[in-house]
């Protein structure tokens, strides 16, 4: 995740209509097959090259989604490694034409639900007091800079996880993974509308929670446009 | 913490040490099977005796076999339907996949031209569970080859296309055991041809969830 994903996508003053036409045109987007469907269909067909470009085009994703959901860094890591074996177990059953991206991310969520069963982590215990992850910004930002976006992008994370688990898992699916609301209801096993709802719902409650940042946010211009990545 | 090259390193060469079969030999694996699942519940079909007509109507055979005969390749149609989806096919049509097709097929047999007064006539409870019985046998191929073509393949909602698929067998094991048995009482055929769909959608169901989801074991 970079920080300014982080904060553009969740400021306040962001205005609400803006997120469906994205998703629109998201979806227009996904007709056309991506450079990792494409690899994973000549893996399918038996290219075994082409995994090192599914792994290239994936696994980062993979992680940082996983990232957020854990809080744990080796555990994401775990996780993403065990979801490319088992695609790579199963790529004779993937479909020509198919998006991977999806079918990546359900097989991560569905490990991770597993993983948290077997850790007796029904509910992923995050204390207010945890320091949250942040990915490194690519371009050099003052310290300023740092500790601020730091700051935000931590209180950020923590309104996130104070949602309940479905509104949050939508809500990243689509403004942070950027998968189609079709896409991310097929992940989660809803309806597109249930997605829908659920996004708008985190939406508001994060601009509710984040409310005082909105003046605040006109007042620290560079972290919204840096870190770009 | 190892670095992406080493996490790289490590996925590579573990793919190398674990080959898994492309496309072409899961599919040529699944013909395969589903040939031999098809021969084996035609196997049991012929062991069992096959079409049998005793004193139904003709149109009776022909009416309920082409009627089961399509609910069965809907239902099945449905069940193994993913369009260019990895997810499966919807929730709404794997639903109504697996819980529809029982009372659809018992509806569709009170709709045919039954003749009239077999429906009083007194049974015992054997008929109903040798037909119960050899329904299931006829259903458990296609249900092996059915689930088997979809293993691994659902991480979503493996339970529900578990059922559907099912429920797709259990269609086809009603169409075959409907052409072998000649009672026309609705509480036999209730019995004896439909309830054996509703055990196998619930045996696809707990299979499916071993099977068709992508667990770590």
């Amino acid at each position: 995740m970079t920080l300014s994903v982080a904060t553009a996508d969740v400021l306040p003053g962001a205005s609400l209509s803006l997120l469906w036409p994205r998703a629109r045109s998201r979806l227009v987007a996904a007709v056309a097959p991506s450079p990792a469907d494409v690899a994973m269909a000549r893996y399918a067909g038996g290219d075994d090259a082409a995994f090192a470009d599914v792994y290239d085009l994936l696994a980062p994703r993979l992680l940082r989604y996983l990232i957020r959901q854990t809080r744990n860094e080796a555990q994401a890591e775990d996780l993403v490694q065990k979801t490319l074996l088992r695609m790579h177990r199963a790529r004779g059953r993937f479909l020509p034409g198919a998006a991977v991206l999806p079918w990546a991310m359900a097989i991560a969520r569905r490990l991770l639900i597993d993983d948290l069963r077997s850790r007796k982590e029904e509910r992923q215990a995050r204390s207010l007091d945890d320091e949250p992850h942040v990915d490194p910004p690519d371009r050099g930002p003052s310290a300023a800079d740092l500790v601020a976006a730091s700051e935000l992008a931590g209180r950020i994370e923590r309104e996130l996880a104070r949602l309940p688990t479905a509104q949050r898992e939508a809500f990243e699916l689509v403004k942070r993974e950027e998968l189609s609301l079709a896409e991310a209801a097929a992940v989660l096993g809803t309806t597109v509308t249930a997605v829908k709802l659920r996004a708008h719902r985190a939406y508001q409650a994060l601009r509710l929670a984040l409310g005082d940042l909105a003046e605040g946010a006109t007042d620290r211009g560079p972290l919204e446009s840096g870190g770009e990545s | 913490m190892s670095t992406p090259q080493e996490r790289k390193a490590r996925v590579l060469d573990a793919v190398r040490r674990v080959p898994s079969p492309t496309r072409r030999e899961v599919r040529r694996g699944d013909l395969g099977i589903l040939l031999a699942a098809v021969v084996a519940s035609l196997v049991v079909f012929a062991a069992v005796g096959g079409i049998r007509v005793g004193s139904r109507p003709l149109p009776l055979i022909v009416g309920s076999g082409a009627a089961w005969g399509a609910i069965a390749a809907a239902v099945t149609a449905l069940a193994l339907f993913r369009g260019h989806s990895m997810l499966g096919a919807p929730r709404a049509w794997l639903l109504g996949g697996a819980l529809a097709i029982a009372p659809l097929l018992a509806l569709t047999w009170a709709c045919l031209p039954v003749p009239s007064g077999d429906a009083a006539t007194p049974h015992a409870f054997g008929p109903d569970a040798v037909c119960f019985a050899v329904t299931i046998a006829l259903a458990a191929g296609p249900l092996y080859a059915l689930v088997r073509a979809r293993s691994e393949g659902d991480p979503v909602r493996p339970v529900w296309t578990g059922a559907a698929l099912g429920a797709a067998s259990g269609a086809w094991g009603a169409v075959l055991i409907d052409l072998h048995c000649d009672r026309v009482d609705v509480a036999h055929v209730l019995l004896g041809h439909v309830a054996p769909v509703l055990l196998l959608t619930a045996v696809g169901a707990v299979w499916a969830r071993a099977a068709l989801t992508v667990r770590d074991t």
